[in-house]
């Protein structure tokens, strides 16, 4: 647990010392809690009923921007500045490194989805176009704005850190980490007609995203070992 | 008591290529050992099976009495590194990093800010303690990465070429640095360089490796040794180049060069034995000719590195 600490430190101390991140991180927020507000006050189709969708689309566009920024720099300033092999050489466990790598992503990619979802309350608000909190009217509506966000940050910053140990620039990282998304969003459009975001239907969604997270990262832990990562290197 | 390190017939192959094998190779405690080798010859690889980043293909491995597979977090935790590329965090602070160094290292936080404080003092880089790293220099950043391999007092120090890409002015400040720290003691050394001159002044112990296999080993001394009594040179008087070369000296003695100089004949001569040498000194003195000097042609670590390394060019 200390090590794992050790490790969140270092990557939030790299992240918040670095303006490129913040500046990421800051657009994505801004202009995914202006987006549904812009819609909103200009279209007179987003009804209540529709809004909270809009919402949750734009919320968990941010937390995956964040997410696949974060992961994928992560990893690939680690291989350019060479700091990779010399974190292998301490002492931490593989567990450590790749847990302290997904988890500093995890809680990025999901503080920029909360401060997303905060914004446009606010803005909504301020614009006259909510009075007092919308969204958490059902439960349907709290485990998408919520749980949704958490569990596709760990999905998407899983992916990040291996496309990162593979993939040479950022922007390739990036794009390819982002396509990855359409794996989960691929039975959702092809069953669009179909769909009805019942209580039911999303927990079972929440269900098998939690069980794809939950194999990820234990392939992700078996996969992550010094003796791979120093052949990625020498590669 | 178990050597610092210790390696039997030790061999990485990566697919057909062999990096290194079948590498005999023990380091004292408390040994200042470079290890020599052109680029390629297998010294990174070494380095890191040492550290428990690579399992060998063949052969075994021991380190500070652990195997660096199995107990690879245990070695690590006792084992100080500055790689080739020294590997600091641009992003942060020259403190930032050794703070990070000192975290994982698990040294408590009043001490941390000690050692943290008495590292960068050491290196003097105290006053740049608030700087990112991206705008150090490379003898900079080499200190700072010496700082911080030292952060938490290792028992074994692995330096991968520490001077590599630095002026003269920071070359000569970090190897007084490695300097005083083989004088401190307790410390072993383990240092891949290129620069021989700088293992010679150093290392205690001197390993060459050539295409994966270690061809030479022992103090820099004795590896020059090898050499030293085979070959001499003599200042003699009342002797003539010609004489030189046409008279027996005795068995297996060869004349390789006979140079006139300012009334008197330098000789250089290949002698099978120190006691070879008696014999044609009195042979000269038999002969008329008078002796003013004899020295034995001492080589240097890098005479017989590259006498090695190219062998083996010629070889190829």
């Amino acid at each position: 647990m200390n090590d794992l600490g050790t490790m969140l430190w270092k990557e939030f101390t790299e992240f918040f010392g670095n303006r490129r991140s913040l500046r990421v991180f800051g657009l994505a927020i801004i202009l995914m809690a202006v987006l549904p507000i812009f819609i909103a006050s200009k279209s007179n189709h987003v009804t209540a009923a529709v809004l909270p969708i809009f919402m949750l689309i734009y919320v968990n566009f941010a937390a995956l921007i964040t997410t696949a920024q974060t992961g994928t720099d992560s990893v690939l300033h680690e291989r350019a500045s060479h700091t990779l092999e010399t974190l292998l050489a301490t002492r931490l466990p593989d567990r450590v490194l790749f847990g302290g790598k997904v988890l500093a992503t995890v809680i990025l990619g999901y503080l920029s989805a909360i401060v997303t979802l905060a914004l446009q309350e606010v803005g909504l608000n301020l614009f006259g176009k909510a009075h007092g909190i919308i969204g958490f009217q059902s439960t349907v509506n709290v485990l998408l704005f919520l749980v949704a966000p958490l569990l596709l940050t760990a999905y998407l910053a899983t992916v990040a850190v291996f496309v990162g140990l593979r993939v040479s620039d950022q922007r390739s990282a990036y794009l390819l980490t982002m396509v990855s998304i359409l794996v989960l969003a691929l039975p959702v459009i092809l069953h669009l007609v179909h769909l009805h975001l019942t209580l039911s239907w999303v927990r079972s969604a929440i269900l098998v995203v939690l069980i794809l997270d939950i194999v990820l990262v234990r392939l992700g832990i078996a996969l992550f070992r010094r003796d791979r990562l120093v052949l990625y290197l020498q590669d | 008591m178990d050597a610092a390190i210790s390696c039997h017939g030790l061999g990485r192959s990566f697919g057909p290529r062999s990096a290194v094998s079948d590498l005999d190779l023990t380091v004292e405690h408390g040994a200042v050992f470079g290890f020599l080798g052109p680029n390629g010859a297998g010294k990174t690889t070494t380095v890191r099976m040492m550290l428990g980043l690579l399992p060998p293909s063949t052969g075994r491995i021991r380190v500070l009495g652990l195997d660096p597979i199995k107990q690879g977090e245990a070695l690590r935790a006792r084992t100080g590194v500055v790689l080739d590329q020294v590997g600091l965090y641009d992003r942060l602070t020259a403190w930032q990093n050794l703070d990070f160094a000192a975290r994982v290292a698990h040294i408590s936080a009043p001490a941390r800010r000690k050692k943290i404080q008495e590292s960068l003092e050491r290196v003097e880089l105290l006053d740049r303690k608030n700087d990112r790293v991206s705008g150090f220099s490379k003898g900079m950043r080499q200190k700072l990465g010496l700082a911080r391999a030292l952060l938490s007092n290792p028992e074994l120090l692995i330096l991968d070429e520490p001077t590599s890409g630095l002026d003269p002015a920071n070359i000569k400040m970090v190897r007084e640095l490695i300097l005083s720290l083989a004088k401190e003691g307790g410390r072993t050394i383990f240092m891949c360089t290129h620069h021989l001159d700088e293992a010679q002044r150093i290392c205690t112990q001197v390993g060459i490796i050539r295409s994966g296999h270690l061809v030479a080993l022992g103090s820099p001394e004795e590896l020059g040794a090898g050499k030293v009594g085979h070959q001499i040179r003599i200042r003699a008087t009342h002797l003539t180049p010609a004489e030189a070369h046409s008279t027996h000296w005795g068995d297996g003695v060869a004349v390789l060069s006979a140079t006139e100089g300012k009334e008197e004949l330098i000789l250089e001569m290949d002698v099978p034995s120190e006691q070879a040498t008696e014999v044609v000194v009195t042979a000269m003195v038999r002969q008329g000719a008078g002796v003013r000097e004899v020295t034995p042609l001492r080589q240097s670590l890098e005479d017989v590195y590259l006498e090695i390394v190219q062998g083996d060019e010629d070889h190829e």
